[in-house]
């Protein structure tokens, strides 16, 4: 059995969607919408699915069982909103809404229509995120005591600073940093199994800077640096201006410690005290280790495999869960703990 | 002379056109985007128009009012994505602002990349009549979103009942665009020429922006194409030497590679790419069947038409082309 899926939104995150709902038995695309009428064709024509020509008819003619939300995130609130009360499932791309009590409150709707409502939490479902994860969870590295996360990306030479264009790139708290910041968050909260609206919520504290430091006017904020004070301490960083792009993360625990790289991934795993060539040879295995990468690498960009694969296990999971009624792999509650710590990293950007 | 607006002007082709445009006498608005850089002379037949054909806007109220419009405007590189959002939805807002004007002709500027070089190697011509790229997903994003902006051009002229002259250029070479001097995968000291025997496809522009202001006025009875190449083109070896003889910084050890031998490479990795990787491998340009062909194949490329349809010659050899594009490097550089 297939679900009916449709796509609302044809931007670049659309074709990855699109290319798992095409190549998957769990769905069928039954209609595909965007606001521009010449975008919507583009893709309805490039992957031979039907155009629909308004929300409406998406939703009431074409009655998808799931919709993708895939537009601009400051329209995501409301389209979410709109398709649960059509009683439609939805996966929405992240941010899923502009602050933690929106984000509660759509939980809250989804729940009271009996239907799921799921962010893209696409990373955690990455190869090394997943090893990492397993690390955490077997003990691997001992008590969990600080995760570190950069991602780096020269956004400032993109779209999202681009100043032929009029508006804010990114209409919500934390400007264009705000499209990437969930990813940091739930990253950062899966890791460290903090939770943030749990009984530890209150031990926690956020410091550190949201700056526009290039002055652009459309990119809201540029840089982050933030450290996480609590049961797990943390720093979560944004940076626009080194190379080579980048997305870091470091969990070190009282046992070991586990680095990756989501973009260019390699894992790196060291333990155990110096003791006399311990420190030498794990040095050698982490180097093996790093060529072993290189050469996994390049054949990742040869078959098609780059840092958005995870998304694809993602939604391959979201409709195993839906079809077979089981709870989605990004639960509310990963939603949630995501949004309040976004809530608290906007709050440093306020005058 | 006619009131011709050209979008795209700030970019490499689009300046070279309103400046051959005002050489030839006529009126020209120059569409740039806001922040562009790199202001045009004074000149009393030139107006400028600030405006990003991404997002509807002021421009749109002022693009009216001309005879000719000229569309250069569009993404050579980029992803899929960023190459419709820019393409494909700047020309949709072009036209919608276009919808109420009283303009007579739509000058398109398209791209040799549309064309079906499966075919045209088959019959070794590629002429205006050679069938366009079907294998779209073969090829690349542009090739892709060239064929439907030049689809929505057509589509366009059509419904609002104008002429529409659809100029495809080969690739073009000028200043600062020299495409590396023809050679394909290169370091400081050895540099390899691929398809080393096969004919470079290019057009100087100052000649191809000639063709494009002759066809402002060219007769034109509805709808007319026309390629635009140079004539007595060289292949990618004797380009390569044009560019040295002329002063270029190319490496000192040069691998030409035919594309004979290029042909032979593909077949055996295509083999493995379909039988172990149900064809997902993403190879290469140089490694690819079909986009190998599209740039490397030698094939017969006439310009009768255009020196038929719009009167064109062009004016410099593709070895004066490259002495000329380098001369004006250098000017600049000594300028700085």
């Amino acid at each position: 059995m297939a679900l009916r899926a449709a796509v609302i939104g044809c931007g670049s995150i659309a074709h990855e969607h699109l290319a798992f709902l095409l190549n998957t038995k769990a769905a069928e695309v039954v209609a595909v919408f965007d606001q521009s009428a010449v975008l919507t064709d583009f893709v309805c024509q490039r992957y031979g699915v039907t155009q629909a020509t308004s929300f409406d008819q998406v939703v009431n003619e074409y009655r998808p069982d799931v919709v993708h939300i895939l537009t601009p995130p400051s329209s995501h609130a409301a389209i979410i909103s709109d398709c649960l009360d059509h009683r439609i499932n939805v996966i929405c791309e992240k941010p899923a809404a502009p602050d933690f009590l929106t984000t509660q409150r759509l939980i809250d709707q989804a729940k009271s229509v009996g239907r799921h409502f799921v962010e893209s939490h696409n990373y955690r479902f990455n190869k090394t995120v997943r090893e990492a994860l397993a690390c955490v969870a077997s003990g691997a590295l001992g008590k969990v005591n600080e995760i570190d996360i950069l991602m780096a990306l020269p956004i400032l030479e993109s779209k999202f600073a681009d100043e032929n264009l009029k508006g804010p790139s990114v209409n919500l708290g934390a400007g264009a940093i705000h499209d990437f910041l969930p990813h940091l968050t739930y990253l950062w909260c899966a890791l460290s199994g903090v939770s943030l609206v749990g009984p530890h919520a209150s031990e926690l504290g956020v410091s550190g800077y949201l700056l526009n430091r290039s002055g652009n006017p459309r990119i809201g904020f540029d840089t982050l640096d933030v450290l996480i004070m609590g049961p797990v301490r943390g720093r979560l960083r944004f940076a626009p201006d080194v190379l080579p792009d980048a997305f870091r993360i470091v969990v070190r625990g009282s046992e070991g410690s586990f680095e990756t790289d989501l973009f260019n991934p390699f894992v790196r795993r060291e333990g155990l005290p110096n003791v006399a060539v311990r420190s030498s040879l794990e040095q050698l295995r982490s180097g093996t280790s790093l060529a072993k990468s290189g050469i996994d690498n390049l054949l990742s960009k040869v078959t098609n495999q780059g840092p958005l694969h995870g998304l694809h296990r993602m939604l391959e999971e979201t409709y195993e869960a839906l079809l077979s009624g089981s709870t989605p792999p990004v639960t509310p509650q990963h939603m949630l703990d995501s949004a309040k710590l976004i809530d608290l990293i906007v709050e440093l950007g306020k005058p | 002379m006619k009131k011709v607006l050209v979008t795209g002007a700030s970019g490499f082709l689009g300046r070279a056109t309103v400046v051959a445009l005002l050489e030839a006498g006529h009126q020209v608005t120059a569409m740039v985007r806001p922040v562009s850089t790199g202001e045009f002379d004074d000149h009393e037949n030139l107006s400028i128009i600030r405006g990003d054909l991404r997002q509807l806007g002021e421009w749109a109220d002022e693009v009216g009012a001309h005879d000719v419009v000229v569309h250069a405007a569009a993404l050579t590189s980029g992803d899929l994505a960023e190459q419709i959002a820019t393409t494909v939805v700047g020309t949709a807002n072009l036209f919608d602002a276009l919808k109420s004007s009283p303009f007579t002709r739509l000058v398109h500027i398209s791209s040799f990349s549309v064309y079906d070089y499966a075919e045209a190697a088959t019959k070794n011509r590629l002429s205006e009549d050679t069938p366009l790229e079907q294998r779209t997903r073969d090829r690349d994003p542009y090739t892709e979103v060239k064929l439907y902006q030049e689809q929505m051009a057509r589509d366009f002229a059509r419904d609002q009942s104008i002429e529409l002259v659809v100029i495809r250029p080969g690739a073009i070479i000028g200043p600062n665009r020299l495409w590396d001097y023809g050679l394909g995968r290169t370091s400081k000291h050895i540099g390899v020429v691929f398809g080393s025997r096969s004919r470079f496809r290019l057009t100087f522009i100052d000649n191809c922006a000639d063709a494009i202001s002759l066809s402002v006025t060219a007769p034109c009875d509805g709808s007319i194409t026309v390629n635009v190449v140079d004539s007595e083109l060289p292949t990618y070896a004797e380009y390569l030497d044009m560019c040295r003889a002329a002063g270029a910084d190319v490496p000192r050890f040069i691998l030409p590679l035919p594309f004979a031998l290029m042909r032979a490479v593909v077949w055996p990795l295509e083999s493995v790419n379909k039988a172990k990787y149900k064809a997902t491998l993403r190879l290469p340009e140089s490694m690819h069947r079909f986009r190998q062909q599209a740039r490397w194949c030698d094939i017969d490329c006439p310009n009768d038409e255009a020196q038929q349809l719009l009167g064109w010659t062009p004016k410099l050899s593709a070895r004066e082309a490259v002495v000329a594009s380098l001369a004006r490097e250098a000017a600049v550089t000594s300028k700085r």
